[in-house]
């Protein structure tokens, strides 16, 4: 009997590993080890039509204490967002809390709340979204893994994703989410973004990927608008994970100070 | 180079499109050699600029802008201002120190177009300096310590102030702009750290102002006429801020000993003279997210404030103000609402001022075509003296990192006691088109 049990347990576990609940995987991609910490500096490209603007920002995140992590966004040019900041705390999802969030313009000079209900909004003039911006939430959507494809030469679990209330449609813009996840790197390759009549209004593809001190990591993120005909893509260069963060360069008092490179360059010269 | 010389010329060009549209006679031979000699000397700083704007260097960021605004009355349909500006921004940073300037140069060339302002308004807007900062900051391992001219905001308010006590107002376009636009930067020394939690500051201002009211004869006149004599305001001020995040919530005490930058008149030797009193604030402000909205709260409590009655006689008494303010935001639109109120404790109808002046805000803010345009439509109105409104549309149009055209509809009205209403009749039509470099 118990080698009948034992033999039963063995073949679920096959089948688990075969074929792997949609939670499950998005549980891995957003659990994801992206280290304890990491800084990168990035370039935000707003292409619309003919014309295309550019935004340089600075980013500085780390955990803190398994239940949160902080992240500071910093725009450094052109003239018109230099000094622009954010500052946003994402709760673990078991928490159940919403984000807190802070934004900092120097024309008014302080530091401001912001709602996290509702991330439709436009991130600097780009198609992408706040919400695009965000961590996986696993809980927000009820997933079905409807089966496996081969997507940027990769093979990828593809998942659709149903929000599981009016509140996660009014916070996100999106009735149906579409996700290719790397069966082996696992992290999302593309989306699809669906409105209330069912039809992709957005993609975001992640067009880059690259292994930086063994983490695998996008460094290039770019969405299309398919209805407005634009496109937006983030450049991430000087990633660096794990650097030891000073607590303080992610507080709200943080935000009307500038905050570059070169703040946490003598941190990261010590660590390696 | 040569467009921008031609436009460097824009006072010329701007006084004969004025004088196509509003009639007025050719320049005589005098006038057109000061408007040459001055489109020489803007042509001679656009190139200096130029070369600022092409310098560069790892620790350094320099960034200049110019910028040419005007401003119609709608009542009268005449040109009320119409300023050229050259602005600098520099920063310099090194591991431990920074130095951060922020100024321009203003030429009001209405005082060429039209004379109907008067001397005291010419003297003090005809050119002009304008300061946002100056300053030099020492970064500790623990702490900071900023020393110059300064804009310190406090509080949650927007366009409002019940906290927000620091630095005077210039009053010189009334409250037609953003509130940090006319914000008077003064020099301070800031000393800030983190400590038990809490952040804090503490502040002390060197060199103390008041609001500038605008004299008889200009725009928006508010010095009170037929008193020549003022007071400066002579002591230094102080103030203490400790700020703290607590169940979800951004808090902030306050304390500021420091001038009312409103003058109260006295009359030594039976002559008519404006004065500043001191007076103690005590504070707190704050913020947080309740469901889809962002709650902000300010109280504050000024203890001996001045005020006059009405046979001149000035008389110490606390105040207390309010503010309650909410935010709701809806894709990329803000919508803002405030209410906020005074009330002085030992108030009599002998004062020349309220017992209680509530005021109403409502706005929305929204970015369109990929930020490329800012639209604002806000109402304010201050219920007390018959009532007053003021309705204003600002639109910003940035194409792209260089360009901004700017137009704002400000309308008053109400009754001509009121704050607001006063001005009734100074409706406006405002344009301003920026290139920075």
């Amino acid at each position: 009997m118990r080698y009948i049990l034992v033999g039963l347990l063995l073949f679920s576990t096959a089948i688990n590993a075969a074929n792997p609940s949609a939670d499950s995987i998005l549980e891995r991609v957003r659990d994801f080890d992206d280290g304890r910490s990491y800084s990168a500096t990035a370039f935000l490209r707003i292409k619309d039509k003919n014309r295309v603007r550019e935004r340089e920002f600075y980013m500085l995140q780390k955990d803190i204490e398994d239940e949160q992590e902080r992240q500071v966004i910093y725009f450094h040019a052109p003239a018109d967002v230099r000094g622009v900041s954010f500052l946003t705390v994402n709760h673990k999802e078991h928490l159940n809390k919403a984000d807190n969030q802070w934004i900092y313009f120097p024309a008014f000079r302080k530091v401001r709340r912001i709602g996290s209900n509702d991330k439709r909004g436009s991130f600097m003039g780009s198609v992408f979204n706040y919400a695009d911006l965000d961590k996986v939430r696993v809980t927000d959507y009820k997933n079905t893994l409807i089966g496996e494809d081969n997507v940027m030469g990769r093979q990828a679990w593809l998942i659709e994703r149903i929000p599981v209330s009016q509140a996660v449609i009014n916070k996100t813009g999106y009735h149906k989410v579409k996700v290719w996840i790397d069966k082996e790197r696992e992290l999302s390759l593309q989306q699809h973004y669906y409105n209330e009549k069912d039809i992709v209004f957005k993609t975001t593809q992640s067009a880059e990927i690259e292994k930086i001190q063994n983490i695998w990591t996008v460094t290039k993120f770019i969405t299309r608008d398919l209805e407005k005909n634009k496109e937006s893509e983030i450049d991430y260069s000087e990633i660096i994970y794990n650097i030891p963060v000073d607590e303080k360069k992610l507080s709200e008092r943080s935000l009307s100070k500038k905050i570059n490179y070169s703040d946490v360059n003598p941190e990261i010269n010590a660590s390696r | 180079m040569l467009h921008w010389l031609r436009c460097g010329l824009t006072q010329q060009l701007l006084y004969y499109i004025h004088t196509l549209f509003f009639h007025l006679p050719k320049p005589d031979q005098r006038t057109k050699m000061l408007i040459f000699k001055r489109a020489v000397i803007g042509a001679i700083f656009i190139a200096s600029m130029i070369v600022v704007a092409n310098l560069s260097a790892s620790d350094l960021y320099l960034e200049t802008a110019i910028a040419s605004h005007a401003g119609i009355g709608l009542g009268e349909y005449q040109l009320t201002t119409q300023v050229n500006s050259g602005r600098l921004k520099a920063e310099y940073e090194q591991s431990t120190w920074s130095i951060k300037f922020d100024g321009r140069l203003e030429y009001d060339a209405v005082f060429d177009l039209r004379s109907s302002y008067s001397d005291d308004a010419e003297d003090e807007y005809r050119a002009r300096f304008w300061l946002d900062d100056g300053y030099i900051t020492w970064q500790g391992s623990v702490f900071e310590l900023t020393l110059g001219y300064q804009k310190i905001v406090w509080g949650q308010a927007d366009d409002l102030r019940v906290v927000d006590v620091i630095n005077p107002l210039n009053l010189k376009d009334f409250v037609l702009f953003d509130i940090d636009e006319y914000r008077i930067s003064l020099p301070m020394l800031r000393f800030e750290t983190a400590f038990a939690g809490w952040n804090w500051q503490a502040l002390g201002v060197l060199q103390t102002k008041p609001n500038h009211l605008p004299p008889q004869g200009s725009e928006f006149p508010l010095s009170p006429p037929n008193i020549d004599k003022e007071d400066t305001p002579g002591e230094s001020e102080y103030g203490l801020r400790g700020q703290v995040f607590w169940l979800d919530t951004d808090i902030a005490l306050y304390s500021f000993r420091g001038y009312f930058d409103n003058p109260v008149v006295i009359f030594p030797n039976g002559e008519a003279r404006l004065t500043y009193k001191r007076e103690t604030m005590w504070g707190a402000s704050a913020s947080r997210p309740l469901s889809d909205l962002v709650v902000r709260a300010e109280v504050a409590q000024f203890v001996g404030r001045s005020f006059n009655d009405v046979s001149g006689v000035v008389t110490n008494s606390d105040v207390s103000q309010w503010l309650l303010g909410l935010d709701y935001l809806y894709q990329d639109w803000l919508i803002t609402a405030q209410v906020t109120d005074s009330y002085i404790h030992d108030w009599t109808p002998l004062f020349q001022v309220n017992k209680s002046e509530p005021l109403y805000t409502l706005s929305a803010d929204g970015r369109l075509f990929s930020d490329m345009i800012n639209l604002r439509f806000a109402i304010t109105h201050a219920d007390y003296d018959g009532g007053g409104l003021l309705y204003q549309t600002k639109l910003a149009y940035r194409p792209n990192q260089h360009w901004e055209w700017r137009a704002h509809l400000d309308i008053l009205s109400g009754d001509t006691t009121n704050f607001l209403g006063q001005f009734r009749d100074r409706d406006r039509l405002w344009f301003a088109l920026t290139y920075t470099f």
